[in-house]
């Protein structure tokens, strides 16, 4: 069975990749994607990451002002 | 022998690692950044993300979205300029002003029909900021003024002039297109609001790369509108930065050269090199006092000076002089009005224009004695 993930939508390429930055200094392993068709974003770089890292990563990011919302994803379903 | 002296126009030689970079991202990479979210978009957009960050990090920003690229400090001028600026408001701008500032305040005076009052510098082109507090207007909504005159390179108080404005509740737009990369600016000390600069003069990277600093919670209008990769589903501009104000793909195999040049700037400081202008301009401006029939303008200490020097030699027209240097002694530097007039009428060289001669961090001790042995040797023919 997949294991579920949650994605992250940013408004921008630039946030985005400041989030990516902050996750990789912080030891969190992320990967760019493209956001799926199913989730309404502004801009379509987004991030996929471990389920159990993510209010990890929310609190960095929230206490870099970077805006951004997360959603879960279980890939098998979709 | 060739000697190149017209950094001030744009740097000739760049680090290697800047042509490798350029080289490297059209041969590996080559996407559109900020669009396609493939392999290739996401290296070429974080080659953009990382130049920002680095310039944020020379500026001391916190926040880099407030970075806009454009294609030159002109460009960034413009932005800056007609999109802050509405009908019937007052600017104060300096005598030193390049015509990338006067031209849009003219565009504006037609269109929106706003004032604009010239600060006169003094001999040497220092602004006084008294005289510049004395301009200040009850509707006066913008100070303009350059951190270094690219006539004389006489570096101004931006500072204390700065300060008058905020404390007046005035914005100020500086133009670094002569130091950043060259001069140390700290805008976590600085209260400036607005800051254009140059990528290919004295930040070594390419042409075609400039920027705006944009201070938090100023929304100037864009000046071009559509081409991000952001807010797709919207037929208006979005309102996010940098994205607001950068419209279209941008000059990424640039902006891949500029990263470079950042890196090297950082790995040599910004004090080294500006040291370096100071030891290098020091015997370049003593040796022009020493030539005869020649005047030199602007001031004398290297402190106040980022390495360019205007001179003219007595009863010979510029342009004579010009020739005379490259055709004789390959020497290639600049004559005129260097697109900045009103700064020729304040030290009384206008309309003629100076002979212009500007250093960088690759020019050397042995190519400053060649140019003043050749200056010289005409100057006494
Ligand atoms: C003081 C000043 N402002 C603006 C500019 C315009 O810069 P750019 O050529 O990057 O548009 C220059 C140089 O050309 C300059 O010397």
């Amino acid at each position: 069975m997949t294991k579920e993930r949650s994605i992250i939508t940013f408004s921008s390429t630039h946030d985005a990749l400041q989030a990516e930055r902050i996750a990789r200094e912080a030891g969190i392993r992320v990967r760019i994607i493209p956001v799926p068709r199913w989730i309404s974003t502004d801009c379509n770089m987004g991030m996929e990451l471990p389920i159990e890292q993510k209010d990890l990563l929310r609190a960095k990011l929230k206490a870099k002002c970077i805006e951004c919302n997360f959603v879960n994803w279980k890939p098998e379903k979709q | 022998m060739e000697v190149y002296l017209d950094t001030a126009a744009t740097s000739i030689k760049k680090p290697d690692c800047v042509y490798k970079a350029i080289d490297n991202f059209m041969r590996t990479i080559g996407a559109s950044p900020g669009r396609s979210v493939h392999k290739q978009g996401i290296r070429a957009s974080r080659i953009v993300t990382d130049v920002r960050d680095k310039i944020a990090g020379l500026l001391g920003i916190n926040n880099s979205s407030h970075l806009i690229f454009t294609l030159n400090c002109t460009e960034a001028l413009n932005l800056a300029i007609k999109g802050i600026l509405k009908q019937g408001d007052h600017v104060v701008v300096t005598s030193l002003e390049h015509n990338s500032v006067m031209r849009p305040l003219s565009a504006m005076i037609e269109e929106r029909d706003i004032t604009v009052t010239r600060v006169r510098s003094d001999a040497d082109s220092i602004t006084d900021p008294d005289d510049l507090r004395n301009c200040l207007r009850p509707e006066t909504v913008l100070i303009i003024m350059p951190h270094a005159s690219n006539v004389t390179g006489t570096i101004q108080p931006i500072e204390e002039c700065c300060r008058i404005a905020r404390k007046h509740g005035i914005l100020s737009l500086v133009d670094a297109a002569q130091t950043l990369g060259c001069v140390s600016i700290d805008l976590t000390r600085l209260p400036i609001d607005l800051l254009a600069f140059s990528g290919h003069k004295c930040l070594m990277g390419p042409q075609g790369v400039g920027g705006l600093y944009i201070r938090k919670g100023l929304c100037p209008v864009p000046l071009k509108y559509g081409g991000t990769g952001s807010a797709s589903s919207e037929e208006i501009q979005p309102d996010i930065l940098p994205d607001k104000y950068e419209s279209g793909t941008p000059n990424t195999p640039g902006l891949a050269g500029l990263s470079a040049a950042l890196d090297f700037i950082a790995a040599e400081t910004i004090e080294k090199i500006r040291q370096s202008i100071f030891e290098i301009g020091k015997i370049f401006r003593d040796g022009l006092e020493t030539i005869k029939d020649v005047v030199v303008y602007g001031p004398r200490d290297m402190r106040f000076n980022v390495g360019i020097f205007s001179f003219t030699v007595k009863r010979r027209d510029p342009a004579e002089i010009a020739s005379e240097l490259e055709d004789r002694f390959g020497i290639m530097i600049r004559v005129g009005l260097h697109c900045a007039p009103s700064a020729h009428k304040i030290i009384g060289t206008f309309p003629e224009g100076t002979v212009r001669a500007s250093i960088g961090y690759f020019t050397t001790k042995e190519e400053v004695e060649y140019f003043l042995k050749s200056l010289a040797e005409i100057c006494n023919d």
